[in-house]
């Protein structure tokens, strides 16, 4: 297997790439795939290599993702990138109404191959309208698959499982992990939904963290271990389908419980992910579930409002500690 | 699933007049049927009919072919029957029962039939529209070729979703068809409930919208089937030469019992006799059966033209009469979904 060093961003054209070469019937709507950021040109060359399968639209975010719906429906293997995920909301109607739901009330007869996919999170000076990260509001729209990669040989191989799969997948990027460098498989390959990574192994507690919080959930894992404290990370990746059964095995190990991502509190994924552990885990809980994620604010353009309602490693050490205190 | 299909329209043949008006009946006895079904509580929830937009559905049905993609809306009885379904699988959907064409998950609002090109009924305002632009992209894409089209009503130029559709329709030249049935009532009228005073609000000529935009528009008698047939045929020609998309704007009689928000069988049971001769004026209503009627209009030109008699219609009406009945026993006879099987399709 030859490996290359890539960004995010690059990982996330290579399964592209690979699918439109792979598959005739992939397409993608031209929205910017990765914001107006640095990494804003690494997708150029798709638009050029595959450019009568690329569609130049205006900026109309709804009516893109109804085409791309009927497109689906009618055996077509959409891409739809909306930049920054605050831009979704106005394509919501269609993508929790319309492709969510397309299977289920055909009774299995239509499926909706679409992939769409967005930055989520915060980005410094972003302020409240192009931040969010709504991964808790799909989740409550049964029907739509939700992935989180948070290293570029993830974001490849999820991608390209995205593009594969016969149900709507939605793929959030963290705006911050766009430019982070790993080692990638420069082969094709796709990897399965609903299969959690083990980023650590530790003993004394677990972090189920998402997207970029896993690397902020490392970060307080150094500092812990300094401090004789071992956790253990798990990445769910996608959040639907999720591995239940590797958070529960490790919480069973730990006995103690952190839950980090970047939507507010109230429902969050994180909420979500508590609560399947209260009620399926709670035997092997010593201490109560701690969450880390924002707060309940819209994200403010200061830089010193910004920070204060974030998640960080600080935080994720903080928490972590009150479990053990 | 019950009854039988055919692909092809379900054997609906545009040259013969007697199948035009055979498929315009089937369409007016099953929304008679829809209607009796609720009043007896054979199923709950709300429901739209499409009694008196038999022309358009037909006439539209008749000018397109078995591979192109249709998407229909919250009326959606006239599409799917028109198209061709088995009235036994659409009465079991909208009773909910596991034999319905969707497995009894849609229902009457998301009546379809995926098996003749109809995947998906949105019954979100306007939502076809765009939904009809990405099939015919797909279809297109995939060399499955054909032209799709998006069935609307007139408030749905209120939605953002049809101007975004039809500006990206336009610039990419799809080959899709936007059948806007104008019968001036809004589905759920801006005034509020049971306004009858909202119709009749909208611009007087709803195709001013689509060519502001660059598209084609072209307006048709939307209670005349063959006139309906005709543009729609025009229509499908632009598309398959690769100069779509166009946008045709039907204008239908608005069937009084469609006034206000719940469906209301204010006509009575369809008598083809009144097509046989002028029928009373002093009744409610008179208007309708005089001239607004698309059914009763088709017999009269068709009993004008010589075309067909009158045994023809009433022995047509008949058979018609006799499969929905029949389709109606089949429907109440089959058998719900298990519960346990809400789970199920809801990913592949």
């Amino acid at each position: 297997m030859a490996t290359k060093q890539m960004t995010l961003a690059e990982a996330v054209v290579d399964a592209i790439r690979l699918s439109f070469a792979d598959d005739p019937s992939v397409a993608m709507i031209w929205l910017p795939l990765f914001g107006i950021g640095p990494h804003r040109h690494v997708a150029e060359p798709l638009r050029r290599q595959f450019a009568d399968r690329v569609l130049l639209p205006t900026t109309s975010e709804l009516g893109i993702a109804g085409i791309a719906v009927g497109a689906a429906m009618a055996g077509a293997r959409p891409i739809v990138p909306f930049s920054m995920a605050s831009f979704m909301f106005r394509a919501w109607d269609v993508i929790v109404q319309e492709a969510a739901v397309a299977r289920h009330m055909s009774g299995g007869r239509t499926k909706v191959p679409v992939v769409f996919h967005a930055l989520q999170g915060v980005l410094p000076g972003a302020g409240a309208q192009h931040v969010l990260s709504p991964q808790a509001l799909l989740w409550h729209a049964p029907g739509l698959e939700i992935v989180l990669p948070s290293t570029p040989a993830d974001a490849k191989g999820l991608f390209r499982r995205a593009i594969q799969s016969d149900n709507p997948t939605v793929v959030l990027n963290h705006g911050k992990l766009l430019g982070i460098e790993g080692p990638v498989d420069t082969g094709d390959y796709a990897l399965p939904f609903g299969r959690a990574a083990l980023r650590r192994k530790g003993s004394d507690a677990t972090i189920v963290a998402l997207s970029y919080q896993v690397h902020a959930a490392l970060e307080a894992a150094e500092t812990l271990s300094l401090e004789g404290i071992e956790v253990e990370i798990v990445d769910p990746r996608t959040l639907v389908p999720l591995d239940r059964t590797a958070i529960l095995e490790s919480v069973a190990k730990t006995g103690r419980l952190v839950v980090v991502d970047e939507g507010p509190l109230s429902c969050s994924a994180a909420s979500e992910i508590a609560a399947i552990v209260a009620e399926e885990g709670f035997e092997s809980l010593v201490a109560p579930i701690a969450r880390v994620t924002r707060l309940d604010a819209p994200v403010a353009h200061s830089p010193a409002l910004e920070e204060s309602i974030l998640p960080n490693p600080a935080r994720i050490a903080a928490a972590v500690r009150r479990l053990l205190a | 699933m019950l009854g039988t299909q055919d692909m092809t329209n379900g054997g609906l043949n545009p040259d013969r007049p007697l199948s035009v008006l055979g498929r315009m009946l089937l369409v007016r006895r099953f929304e008679e049927k829809v209607l009796d079904l609720w009043a007896g509580g054979a199923f709950t929830g709300h429901f739209h009919v499409a009694i008196g937009h038999e022309a358009t559905a037909v006439g539209a049905m008749c000018a397109l072919s078995a591979s192109d993609l249709i998407f229909s809306n919250h009326r959606n009885h006239g599409h799917v029957i028109g198209r061709g379904a088995a009235p036994a699988g659409a009465l079991a959907e909208i009773l909910g029962r596991a034999a319905g064409l969707l497995g009894g998950r849609g229902g009457t609002f998301h009546l379809a039939d995926p098996a003749l090109g109809m995947p998906h009924t949105s019954a979100l305002v306007g939502a076809s529209a765009a939904l009809a632009a990405g099939a015919a992209y797909g279809a297109r894409l995939t060399r499955r070729g054909g032209v799709s089209v998006g069935f609307i009503g007139d408030a749905a130029l209120g939605e953002g979703i049809v101007l975004e559709a039809m500006t990206l329709a336009r610039q990419w030249s799809l080959p899709v068809i936007f059948i806007c049935e104008d019968n001036r009532r809004q589905a759920v009228s801006a005034a509020g409930a049971d306004d009858t005073d909202a119709p009749g609000d909208g611009p007087p000529d709803l195709v001013a919208l689509p060519r502001a935009l660059g598209i084609l528009g072209m307006t048709v008698d939307g209670g005349d089937v063959s006139a309906v047939r005709d543009i729609v045929g025009a229509a499908h020609r632009h598309c398959m030469e690769g100069s779509g998309p166009v946008f045709v704007e039907a204008k239908v009689p608005l069937w009084p019992g469609n006034e206000d928000q719940w469906p209301e069988p204010v006509t009575g049971s369809t008598d083809l006799s009144d097509a046989f001769a002028a029928p009373p004026t002093r009744r409610d209503h008179a208007d309708w059966y005089a001239s607004r009627d698309p059914v009763l209009r088709y017999c009269r030109h068709l009993l004008r033209t010589g075309d067909v008699t009158e045994s023809d219609i009433i022995d047509l009406d008949q058979e018609v009469q006799t499969t929905i009945g029949a389709a109606a026993a089949e429907a109440l006879a089959s058998d719900f979904p298990p519960p346990q099987s809400a789970l199920d399709e809801i990913f592949a």
